[in-house]
């Protein structure tokens, strides 16, 4: 529970309150608590997401060992595979089964690659964890820039302009956009490449991160690290589109409230110049409501990945759990759906302690 | 002897919804050096807009200066640009705003607001300060040790909600007093505080004007508050000022019936005789004002030349000035 | 009551809900986007309507093979051009609305069908009975959309119909949510206090006092979720889990016409711009509602 501190009741002004705790002791007296008790609200609802991931996939009509095993499968290949992957057993047996294999880290076999799910993890979340990252930032940086900027020249051409962005930016499908910006800057102007997270040639960096864009830099290689930028650039552009347009209308809004506020009134009489007030006094306020934005807009952003890892070619668990989605391979995607959903989770917490942050007033219970 | 600063026939417009409302109708206004002046009136007379137009600190869209002078060191505040006015702010002439709570900054910590005051530069203006940030901290402690802040290292690095009332107040005197300011403006410094608290702001206040030689316009609708601390008193109505002299005459020889009206409704009530007595009507709509004087529809004593023209500031006796029809020159 | 003070105390009724109609036209109008976003909306309803009316090529909306007209660009007979079986893509585009409507209606029924019971029940209810229906909705939650709704109609298999369950799962949490945060606030209300201690029905309270004070959040949050519904089941449809060919879904068709760029450019681009104008409609227009209905919510 998130609780907001309210100011002292009026008493005699008798000057002898006790002096407040310093910053640290204020907030890490609750916030220690506040994150073992979020860890394990996390533990029972990524309990539950298993469960609802598993019931789904024994949803499914059809028969998976089947499928595997191909159209011109006997009844006893069809058995072998079905012993196989467990799937012969009671649901309640085979979800138990699963729990375990989790703790331990196996998350099953991909009957599409055959290979262990968590290695198929292991080489293609990387790959989606960098360009989510890379997108978020942008997002964040150049939403909240645009907001400010939108809020200052509120009114003026400026503002029409990025008005104008954001408002289409929420509505336009990232599929859809990729795939335009494709066209125009990839195949008829050759000025990016199409997909892929390297040019063919390009041997990726050393495997440290397995960011291609930190091991590059760290390794020195300036021509795998530009060529890597190059690759990126497009798809965390079009990941980051929505995001961003929904951050800067937040922040837009947000500013322009805030700098209405008394206190803004106070800073400018005292003779605080305009600048410090926008980018400091007043941003800083703006920014606690933009920051609920930033957690729900990562949340769609993991979503989205899926599409935009298909449409540029990019080897991330998006584009993973696509194949096995459509090939009816279960493993992959409960997994990638437990991944990622820990994934948010995550990012949750990290907001709830931003708040604790950049609003004093914040305490947590 | 020049007044430090005077204020001629300002006249203010808003616009709103319904139509232009006229909230300073011609004020006349002059604050002497190291004196203590006081702007009382209902609410909605305009004290606050007049306080405001000072510093240039209204909203200029949907306000607007129509005409007149605001004269603070041989310039006309009124004409100069944005630009100068923010070696003025804070630096010459200091505001001290009501309520606290929504005057501080909730997200920054006393320390940190009071610091970017003390080194807001006001662009090179007379008294260009040039402190390190070390230097400002240790000047802002002591400026809590001033306003009366008991262990003023430790409580400035809190935030304002873990203040008090009465101790954000001090926060906000401490601030506008900084930079010595020539001029103190106070809008209603203790509106939103408790009774006995009111009292201690007060007296501080007080104390620290007569030890560092501000000129105060004091602004409040409590005439208590005013009587306290000024020496001199300007009674506004609807965007005029409709009497300006010495507390003492005021309350001894009031000339102007909204005056009389005024400490009458609060005498008979102190002597606990009957009811409370008030003026009779409300306050006028500021967009479609009653002509010539703006009180005559609740004057007891009202012409039929109240109704036509508009008075004109007279001095009935030294020092003593009233805007009424009944003191012909 | 004799049926003459009924009628007059209906037509009085219904009066002040007409002039709190009037009012929020009014107000909407005030706002050029809102009414962009309704004109976009209207013009959305109005196509998926008379879609057979306008098209020019009927037969070719499901099924018709012209190889001999195939991968033309846009010309007078065929305004959008055609598509790799030499249909008419400006029908399939215009019949796709129709399809988009169904889908989002659907979705968006649904959900609500779903969430807004279980808001109120929790919210009204409370105790264990909240916490069991809020746990449950923050597992569902705490999955991507887009991500969940790929792993439930992966698990079902491909096609409209089981896209359009998909979404729906993962739609109602948000609106158990919205109703539930609006119940438990009014729960304190004195009003509520007020109905209880006249002895009020419990189901009286819930269909008189507190669902119509949600009406307006949630008239908000549908008009929003229609263009994002919309906008997910054309992703299901270019993943390839979705609608499904020969369907002129707009997700499915674009998915094609990928295979056909960079030259043959019409097929991905008409489809998709009829998306974002869709989408920025009902945007616009639940934006403006906001404005009219809820203006404390905000982001």
């Amino acid at each position: 529970m998130i609780e907001v501190d309210r100011p002292p009741r009026e008493g005699p002004d008798s000057c002898r309150e006790a002096a407040p705790p310093s910053f640290f002791q204020r907030k890490k007296k609750g916030m220690k608590r506040f994150i073992i008790k979020r860890f394990l609200l996390m533990g029972v609802t990524l309990l539950g997401l298993t469960i609802v991931v598993f019931i789904v996939s024994r949803v499914a009509p059809g028969d998976p060992a089947r499928l595997a095993a191909g159209p011109d499968a006997t009844e006893e290949m069809v058995q072998v595979i079905s012993k196989e992957f467990g799937l012969d057993q009671p649901l309640v047996i085979q979800y138990g089964k699963y729990i375990r294999g989790l703790v331990q880290g196996n998350f099953g076999r991909s009957i599409r690659t055959r290979h262990e799910v968590w290695d198929d993890i292991k080489t293609f979340l990387p790959a989606t964890i960098e360009l989510v990252l890379i997108s978020i930032c942008l997002a964040t940086f150049l939403g909240i820039l645009f907001g400010v900027l939108s809020a200052v020249y509120r009114d003026t051409w400026i503002d029409h302009i990025l008005r104008f962005f954001t408002v289409t930016g929420v509505a336009v499908p990232m599929f859809w956009l990729g795939i335009m910006l494709q066209l125009l800057l990839a195949a008829k102007f050759h000025f990016l490449p199409i997909g892929g997270r390297l040019d063919t040639i390009v041997t990726p960096p050393e495997a440290i991160t397995r960011f291609f864009l930190i091991d590059s830099l760290v390794t020195g290689n300036g021509k795998v690290f530009f060529n890597a930028l190059a690759h990126i650039l497009l798809p965390a552009v079009v990941l980051s589109f929505p995001a961003l347009a929904s951050i800067a209308r937040i922040n837009r809004a947000e500013m322009l409230e805030v700098l209405h506020r008394d206190f803004i009134l106070n800073e400018k009489a005292q003779g605080i110049s305009k600048g410090l007030i926008i980018r400091k006094y007043a941003l800083k306020n703006a920014l606690i409501p933009t920051l609920t934005m930033i957690g729900l807009r990562y949340g769609w952003m993991l979503g989205g990945t899926i599409v935009v890892e298909m449409v540029f070619d990019w080897p991330g668990i998006g584009n993973y759990a696509v194949a096995a989605a459509v090939y009816s391979d279960f493993q992959p995607v409960m997994a990638v759906t437990v991944v990622l959903g820990l994934n948010f989770m995550i990012a949750n917490l990290l907001v709830d302690l931003g708040y604790g942050y950049l609003d004093p007033r914040v305490r947590y219970e | 002897m020049t007044p430090i600063l005077e204020i001629r026939d300002l006249r203010i417009e808003f616009d709103t919804f319904e139509g232009v409302a006229r909230v300073l109708d011609g004020i006349d206004l002059a604050l002497g050096k190291g004196d203590t002046l006081g702007l009382v009136g209902e609410t909605g007379c305009g004290k606050s807009i007049t306080a405001k137009a000072i510093l240039k600190l209204l909203p200029i869209p949907p306000a607007r200066i129509v005409s007149g002078q605001i004269w603070f060191e041989e310039m006309d505040l009124v004409q100069i640009p944005e630009e100068k006015m923010g070696s003025i702010r804070g630096e010459k002439i200091a505001m001290v705003f009501q309520d606290p709570m929504t005057f501080l900054n909730p997200v920054f910590t006393i320390e940190e607001q009071l610091v970017d005051v003390l080194l807001a530069q006001g662009n090179g203006g007379a008294s260009a300060r040039k402190r390190s940030r070390e230097e400002a901290r240790g000047k802002a402690v002591d400026l809590l040790r001033e306003v009366k802040i008991p262990q003023p290292e430790l409580r400035i690095k809190s935030y304002p909600h873990e203040f008090s009332g009465g101790m954000r107040q001090r926060v906000l005197i401490a601030m506008a007093l900084s930079k010595s300011p020539r001029i103190l403006i106070a809008d209603e410094p203790t509106t939103a505080l408790d009774v006995t608290i009111q009292a201690q702001i007060l007296r501080l206040m007080d104390e620290l004007v007569r030890e560092h030689g501000h000129s105060v316009l004091l602004i409040s609708h409590d005439l208590g508050v005013v009587a306290r601390v000024c020496r001199r008193i300007a009674v506004m109505y609807a965007g005029n000022i409709v009497e300006n002299c010495s507390t003492g005459r005021l309350f001894q020889k009031p000339y102007h019936p909204y005056t009389q009206g005024l400490l009458h409704s609060i005498l008979t009530f102190s002597k606990r005789r009957g009811r409370a007595e008030s003026i009779q009507g409300t306050i006028p709509d500021l967009i479609h004002p009653p002509p010539g004087c703006r009180f005559h529809p609740r004057c007891p004593s009202a012409m039929e030349r109240c109704r036509s023209e508009k008075p004109l500031p007279l001095e009935v006796e030294e020092g003593h000035w009233v805007s009424c029809h009944r003191y012909p020159s | 009551m004799e049926l003459g003070a009924m009628i007059k105390t209906w037509k009085e009724e219904r009066e002040s809900q007409v002039r709190s109609l009037k009012l929020t036209a009014y107000t909407l109008s005030r706002s050029p986007l809102s009414v962009i976003g309704f004109i976009l909306v209207s013009l959305f309803l109005v196509i998926a309507l008379v879609g057979p009316l306008i098209i020019t090529h009927p037969e070719d909306v499901t099924g018709a093979v012209h190889m001999d007209r195939k991968l033309q660009p846009p010309s007078e007979s065929y305004p959008f051009g055609t598509d790799e079986m030499g249909r008419d893509l400006y029908s399939r585009v215009v019949m796709g609305t129709r399809i988009s409507l169904q889908i989002g209606l659907i979705i968006i029924f649904v959900a609500m069908g779903i969430g807004i019971p279980l808001g109120i029940t929790a919210g009204y209810v409370g105790g264990w009975v909240n916490e069991i229906i809020m746990r449950i909705t923050d597992v569902f939650l705490s999955i991507p959309g887009l991500l969940l709704a790929l792993a439930i109609v992966g698990a079902l298999g491909p096609g409209i119909t089981n896209a359009m369950i998909a979404l729906s799962i993962v739609w109602w949490p948000g609106y158990v949510r919205l109703v539930q945060g609006k119940t438990l606030a009014l729960r304190e209300e004195a009003f509520v206090e007020a109905a209880k201690s006249l002895g009020v029905s419990r189901l009286r309270i819930i269909f008189g006092h507190l669902l119509p004070n949600c009406t307006s959040p949630i008239m908000v949050k549908a008009s929003m979720d229609m263009g994002m519904a919309i906008l997910f089941a054309a992703s299901l449809g270019f993943i390839g889990v979705g609608a499904q060919p020969p369907e002129p879904e707009w997700g499915a068709i674009i998915s094609v016409g990928r295979n056909y760029l960079p030259e043959r450019w019409w097929m991905a681009t008409f489809p998709g711009l009829a998306i974002l104008v869709t989408v920025l409609g009902f945007n616009l227009l639940g934006d403006g509602l906001r404005d009219v209905l809820d203006p404390q919510s905000r982001g």
